[in-house]
């Protein structure tokens, strides 16, 4: 084809016009952004259900006003759950094949984020905020994203949560008038235990004809936290990091008292999981209360629906989280912070633009409202500030949802809060403490269900699993699964 | 009619001049519009192009997406059907069931759920479904809930092999725990629907009612992709393409498909590469193309949403080439140019193949054609001129054309088909040639056809034929009608009939139709009966016939029948005609009243046919057939079913005493009966007849011959010569015993045993001990070993019995040995046969063949056993001396248990289950199980514990110091070994760890 050279020209002229305004745009104040040439901002989450919601509204709302403006756009994409959000952002990393390009923004937890910037691919947030706008933040969360030790601040606190105890108002109080219990035993472990034996042998009294037909009433998310929190809470914290080093403190006593509180329990039935989640358990009436994380009172459900599908509507009602007997109280603070990776100025910077505004008061609040996490500036972090938002909630905020944020707000002020540090082998630390005392649970409830089914009785059937030599043969296999990862 | 131009031309000069006059002035335009241009309206018609090039490629990255993959369920189809299948036949349903049943359809998604996520998974998809049309709860009154089930991927294009990344929007919640698959904030058990034709609802109604009103089976027929819709108030939309189920029998009864929510397709519709800038959007939707606009599905690029934020239709119009002009809403002025890609998503004649579904590529005209809108306007000129002229000018030509044409036509319409056709000339050369063949054509067809009839009258052949429509006042006939139906012939000959008389004589014909068969029609002529078939061939108005005679078949056919039907000796029905007439009357079962089957068999015919030759015996049948021959049809039935034997069946009765009055008139009949044989000398009838009642005895008849012939059998081997009535309780007892010697030959020729092995666990070291085997029968009539024995007993064949389980019990040990499926040396216990014995060479052969597993065996001795017997006690014998065991069976069941195990001396005893069942809480029980304990153990002899059921009754006994146990409670008996449970030994170990010292 014949080159016209009037389009040749013209080309040659187009290039150097964008080139030239493509260098201003690079020395300009605002960091190369321009409303004519937008750039793309992504963010990989680990939101799901009404706070997935909540994020993409609130990320059009963000596009189509300072976006807009600016010349942000921004791309949200949730990736399941946080062990996927990580597989992602590893083979994104590691350029593995079929992998996504790395994206602008991930949320991410201390150790992931420990992991990210030990490649190098952590960008310093704290260079582009001034100290006024960073004094606007919550200390301590400021704090946990100043990790990597030269003060530069690699993740960016967006929501916190910490955990609840919340309740099936309506069945809990059939019982409480059936038998006297009061709810003063949610303030212990020990009495949480005591009142779920209770709970299990009046509902087992309930049809004289069947025996061992009792039913759970407490069920835990996040079996880390209780080991990791209870541990602290009985003067041994299990993870004791120094500069990114961790030593185990696994101490027997401690262990015992949590074994005691959930492992017994566990086997005799009085405690149970089933579902995926405990709300799951809540929603088809397997258990009547649970701990769990304020984010996810959203799923906390407003009926139970039997396993014939036939469903009745429950209140209910939330509490602090138990602590163990004659200790302070301690509780988790969590919640993934947003890092952004190394990419240019101008995408990390319009990634700054993006995280500030979200996490503005007004923004901030709203997300809250809408998601059961707890909002990050000291402004929004006080029952005022949240009462005042739930009056102007463009949809009623729920009694339940209000409950579960004012409780989280009184356990951030009341409690000890504990954050997990960053090291190494967080991820692979985290999973076994997670899983090690429910999967050993688990395993021997089974065993117990099946002796209960040739006859036994409740007794004979726990007999051999409630033993302290059960114990120290469990004990043993944690230390040495934790001992493994060093 | 005036004509333009009198001389004639030939068509295609017609044709060409006036369309290569519009192809100059079209190219001239175009020539001199594009002569105009310049270089930057070139560049426009590059940027449409470009719009629309990436348009269609989108698109079609989009339609093989939902082409190819999502909607590609063909192979999902299929296994949830099976599944569903199953279900209902694992639980005896049927697919109508489903509409009412909840606790039914709960189970049938349970069992499907699998298959639905699986769907999720291949088919890449953010949600997949399973919707049954029934209640999905019990507690359904209004009948608004669906069972089903519905999960939704937060990201599908990962996976996650723990269902972690699902969430559950519809399902019981047995399923949510049973597939570990969290619960949505928005999660219900089941589906709820109004019904009330909301486009939030589409997706389950529009295929389940498309394949309703169809009688076609193929589910993929009535696909549907819904166009957008909300599952829960969360207003996350998405797009669906569900398929209804259809069940082999064709109920529809339920609907299966993929969700493909809003973000996922979001996510590749990359907008932003339409023109690179971030002005623009791609917009799925529906088109209209009558009123010009799109429903949008969903759209991407914040872009869009600026323009059309909340818009249900989007209007458009057509601008440059293949690009579209979409009309501003009020809240912009932003001109915006859209390119337009049409999927192809459904099959041509299916349903829903006129929703049109289309990807419209949208950017700002300002970015697009950024250049001269000056020449744009020219170009939208030209293209309409010549769109204006080309139509001006093909109405011009195509006027000139079909104006002579259709009079021509109008003339040939109106011409008389009987008479020789003449048609106007019209001066065009190949129409008037075409008209001078229509006239030679149809002389020549009109000779042709008289030269036809002649040709059949000269061929004998006994046709006639006759021709009329609906307009003309006569009806041809073809000569041979008059006789062929015995209609006065007319006054001359090939005069054609006037309609009214032909229709009248037609109509009369119709009083004498032939039962059989509605064209054939009975004529009564002095010669005799003719058969005549008229076949009628309508065509629009002209209606054709033709007339045979089928005299000579028919009688043909009547003969056979007769043959098949009937025994050509007695006159009576034959077994298949009898079969038939029975298989009718049982499809009427309300017309049986009550019924009766005889079933006879003639006594001493054997003897008749030796003595005095076959004649007299078909004499003898011929006479008792006469005999049973009531020649009542409304009520009996009777038959021949093979050489002496005789089936009648009488039904219609009110009452069994009815009935059986009917039945003594025939035993009257039969025993009043007789014939002269050649020696001159008077030969009673006599035979054995056996009954059977309907509905008292059966339901079915195969049953009722089944129950006649036994009870004919029954007094066939006592006192012949009666007749004799059905007794269940006798069947039951003794059908084994008479039918089933057949059975046994089968079963002992072809060895058709099997053994399952039941393990016997050594209390001590929680080890198995041994197995037993039991043999099992693969002959379907042997319920139970104990079957087998009592008639191998009765028909003398227990040895052979006794060296099969033997030889197959130790080929099944055997062979499970050398696969390495024991542990061990774990022993095989054997149950032997009382007072039987190998032969010496059969005790050969068997140590030859497994003499390595002697030491291995024990022989279980039952106490009922003659055990001094010489066999008996050789066998002991034997086994003690290959190193082998002796237990003594069934202890604790007989007399002189006691004694026996004194004299005998075995190495294990065997408490019948009689004492262990219920030991815990049985004083008396306990009392003899603890003697029997002390004693044995003082002596070495092992105590074993057979039949332990329940847990108590085993650690009473391991307490006690049993040292083997056997029963249901340790493991069931198996074909293959599988270990006992570990939760069992455990329990076992507690009891154990617990025995007194």
């Amino acid at each position: 084809m014949k080159k016209n050279p009037f389009t040749a020209r013209l080309g040659a002229l187009l290039l150097c016009g964008s080139l030239f305004a493509s260098m201003l745009a690079g020395c300009g104040s605002d960091h190369g952004l321009s409303a004519k040439s937008p750039v793309t901002v992504t963010v990989w989450h680990y939101y799901n259900g009404a706070q997935q919601r909540s994020f993409d509204q609130m990320v059009s709302e963000f596009n189509a006003t300072v976006g807009k403006d600016k010349g942000i756009i921004v791309a949200a994409s949730s990736k399941g759950d946080v062990n996927e959000l990580i597989s992602h952002t590893m083979d994104a990393i590691d350029h593995k094949v079929g992998a996504a390009e790395i994206p602008t923004i991930i949320a991410a937890y201390a150790d992931t984020a420990y992991t990210i910037n030990e490649r190098g691919m952590a960008a310093d947030i704290g260079s582009y905020l001034t100290d006024k706008e960073l004094a606007q933040y919550i200390p301590a969360y400021i704090a946990e994203g100043r990790f990597s030790g030269d003060g530069s601040l690699k993740l960016f606190p967006i929501a916190k949560s910490t955990e609840i105890f919340m309740l099936n108002k309506t069945d809990w109080d059939a019982f409480a008038a059936a038998t006297g219990a009061t709810d003063d035993s949610f303030k212990t472990w020990e009495g949480l235990t005591d009142v779920s034996r209770r709970y299990y042998e009046w509902t087992d009294a309930q049809t004289p004809d069947i025996p061992n037909d009792g039913r759970a009433f407490f069920g835990r998310d996040a079996m880390a936290n209780y080991l990791i929190i209870g541990s602290l809470q009985l003067g041994h914290e299990l993870f004791d990091v120094t500069d990114g080093q961790v030593e185990f403190d696994v101490d027997e006593d401690a262990m015992y008292r949590l074994w005691e509180n959930f492992y017994v329990p566990y086997v005799n039935g009085w405690f149970a999981s089933s579902g995926r989640f405990r709300s799951d358990d809540v929603k088809t009436g397997d258990i009547v209360a649970l701990v769990g994380s304020t984010s996810g009172v959203t799923y906390f459900p407003t009926a139970v629906t039997r396993d014939d599908g036939s469903s009745y509507e429950i209140e209910s009602a939330v509490y602090p989280v138990p602590n163990f007997e004659g200790t302070e109280p301690y509780a988790v603070q969590q919640g993934a912070g947003m890092l952004i990776t190394k990419s240019d100025e101008t995408h990390e910077y319009a990634a700054t633009v993006f995280l500030k505004w979200f996490t503005s008061t007004q923004n901030n609040l709203q997300f809250a409202v809408d998601s059961g996490y707890l909002p990050v500036t000291v402004e929004a972090n006080s029952e005022e500030a949240l009462g005042a938002a739930f009056e102007h909630a463009a949809e009623p905020v729920s009694e339940t949802l209000q409950e579960v944020l004012l409780n989280g707000i009184y356990t951030t002020q009341n409690y000890n809060l504990y954050t997990n540090r960053a090291f190494a082998q967080g991820n692979d630390a985290r999973k076994i403490v997670e899983n090690s005392l429910l999967d050993a649970a688990k395993e021997d409830r089974e065993q117990v269900v099946f002796r209960l089914s040739i006859g036994m009785s409740q007794e004979e059937a726990v007999a051999p699993f409630v033993t302290r030599e059960q114990f120290s043969q469990w004990l043993a296999g944690f230390r040495a699964q934790l001992e493994a990862l060093l | 009619m005036h004509l333009f131009h009198p001389k004639a031309h030939t068509l295609r000069r017609r044709l060409v001049l006036p369309i290569l006059a519009i192809l100059i002035v079209q190219g001239l335009l175009y020539f001199f519009v594009f002569m105009q241009g310049n270089v930057l309206s070139r560049m426009d018609e590059n940027a449409y192009e470009i719009l629309n090039e990436r348009t269609i490629n989108r698109k079609l990255y989009l339609e093989k997406e939902m082409v190819h993959r999502w909607s590609n369920m063909t192979e999902s189809e299929t296994a949830v059907l099976d599944k569903i299948a199953n279900t209902l036949r694992r639980e005896g349903r049927s697919y109508a069931d489903i509409a009412t049943d909840a606790a039914l359809n709960q189970t049938v998604v349970q069992d499907a759920a699998q298959q639905i996520i699986y769907l999720l998974r291949r088919n890449l998809v953010s949600g997949a479904f399973l919707i049954l049309d029934g209640p999905g709860l019990a507690s359904d009154t209004d009948g608004s809930t669906r069972a089903g089930f519905y999960i939704r991927d937060l990201d599908p294009t990962s996976y996650v092999d723990d269902n972690g990344d699902l969430l559950l929007e519809r399902g019981m919640p047995t399923i949510s725990k049973s597939m570990q698959i969290s619960l949505d904030s928005y999660w219900s058990s089941a589906f709820t629907f109004r019904n009330d034709g909301s486009p939030d609802e589409r997706y389950f109604f529009e295929p389940l009612n498309a394949a309703r009103a169809s009688d076609n089976n193929e589910a993929q027929n009535f696909g549907y992709w819904c166009p957008g819709y909300s599952l829960n108030e969360d207003n996350l939309r998405a797009i669906s393409y569900s398929i209804p189920l259809i069940a082999p029998d064709g109920t529809v009864f339920g609907v299966m498909g993929v969700e493909i929510n809003q973000p996922y397709i979001q996510d590749m519709l990359n907008f932003s590469e339409l023109n690179g800038s971030q002005r623009s959007a791609y917009v799925l939707g529906v088109l209209d193309e009558e009123a010009g606009t799109i429903t949008p599905v969903l759209s991407s690029g914040p872009f869009y949403s600026t323009q059309f934020y909340d818009t249900d239709t989007l209007t458009f119009s057509p601008a440059s080439g293949s690009a579209y002009t979409l009309d501003p809403r009020a809240k912009t002025s932003e001109k915006l140019s859209m390119a337009l890609a049409p999927f192809q998503l459904y099959n041509t004649n299916t349903p829903f193949a006129q929703q049109e579904w289309v990807l419209a590529g949208v950017v700002a005209q300002n970015d697009l054609l950024a250049f001269s809108s000056q020449i744009r306007s020219n170009a939208a000129l030209s293209v309409l001129l010549c769109f204006l002229f080309s139509i001006c000018a093909l109405f011009v030509a195509g006027r000139q054309i079909t104006h002579p044409l259709i009079a021509l036509v109008n003339d040939l319409e109106k011409s008389d088909p009987n008479k020789p056709i003449a048609l106007r000339k019209l001066h065009i050369d190949e129409i008037d040639r075409l008209s001078g063949a229509i006239e030679q054509l149809s002389g020549a067809v009109a000779e042709s056809s008289s030269r036809f009839s002649k040709i059949l009258l000269m061929t004998g052949v006994q046709l006639a034929v006759f021709e009329y429509s609906d307009n003309s006042p006569t009806v041809f006939c073809s000569d041979n009608i008059y006789s062929l139906l015995g209609w006065p012939p007319p006054a001359e000959p090939g005069a054609s009939l006037p309609a009214s008389e032909f229709l009248q004589r037609m109509q009369e014909l119709e009083q004498h139709r032939y039962a059989e068969d509605d064209t054939v029609y009975l004529l009564e002529f002095p010669t005799g009966p003719h058969w005549v078939k008229v076949i009628w061939l309508h065509e629009g108005s002209r209606h054709l016939g033709a007339v045979s005679d089928i005299t000579h078949e028919v009688l043909e056919k009547q003969k056979v029948e007769y043959e098949r039907d009937y025994d050509t000796l007695t006159h009576l029905y034959n077994r298949r005609a009898f079969d038939r007439q029975l298989d009718q009357l049982f499809r009427k079962p309300e017309t049986l009243g009550v019924s009766a089957l005889l079933m006879w068999d003639l006594d001493n015919l054997k003897y008749i046919n030796d003595t005095y030759g076959h004649d007299c015996g078909d004499l003898y049948i011929k006479n008792f057939a006469k005999a049973i021959d009531l020649e009542d049809p409304a009520h009996v039935i009777a038959a021949r079913r093979s050489g002496d034997e005789f089936y009648i069946f009488i039904h219609g009765y009110a009452s069994k005493e009815e009935a059986r009055r009917q039945i003594d008139r025939i035993a009257q009949h039969v025993t009043g009966g007789s014939f002269v044989l050649p020696n001159g000398s008077v030969f009673r009838l006599r035979a054995s007849g056996g009954v059977a009642w309907y509905p008292d005895d059966a339901l079915t008849y195969p049953d009722l011959i089944r129950y006649a012939d036994f009870a004919m059998y029954t007094i066939k081997h006592s006192d012949k010569g009666r007749l004799q009535e059905f007794d269940r309780a006798a069947y039951q007892e003794n059908s084994i015993l008479i039918g089933g010697q057949e059975a046994l030959n089968r079963l002992i020729d072809s060895q058709l045993v099997r053994f399952a092995l039941q393990p016997i666990l050594e209390v001590r070291t929680g080890s198995v001990y041994g197995y037993e085997l039991l043999m099992r029968s693969l002959v379907p009539e042997f319920n139970s070993p104990q079957d087998i024995l009592r008639l191998a007993h009765a028909q003398s064949k227990l040895s052979k019995i006794e060296r099969m389980t033997y030889f197959k019990a130790l080929e099944t040990f055997s062979r499970l040995d050398r696969e390495g499926q024991f542990k061990g040396h774990e022993r095989a216990f054997i149950n032997s046969i009382a007072s039987q014995c190998m032969s010496e060479e059969e005790e050969a052969a068997f140590a030859a063949q497994y003499g390595s597993y002697l030491p291995r065996m024990v022989m279980e001795v039952t106490e009922n056993e003659p055990y001094e017997h010489t066999f008996t006690a050789h066998k002991i014998e034997a086994t003690k001396r290959t190193g082998g065991l002796v237990a003594l069976d069934d202890f604790g069941t007989g007399y002189n248990s006691e004694r026996l195990l004194i004299d005998l001396a075995p190495d294990i005893v065997k408490v019948d289950i009689s004492i262990i069942h219920g030991i815990d809480q049985d004083a008396d029980r306990q009392s003899l199980l603890n003697h029997l304990i002390s004693y044995a153990h003082d002596r070495g002899i092992l105590v074993l514990a057979e039949g332990v059921e329940t847990l108590r009754e085993m650690e009473y006994v391991v307490t006690q110091g049993v040292d083997l146990l056997q029963g249901y409670f340790i493991a069931r008996p198996t074909f293959d070994i599988e270990p006992i449970a570990p939760q069992i030994l455990a329990v076992v170990r507690e009891a154990y760890e617990k025995r007194k010292p």
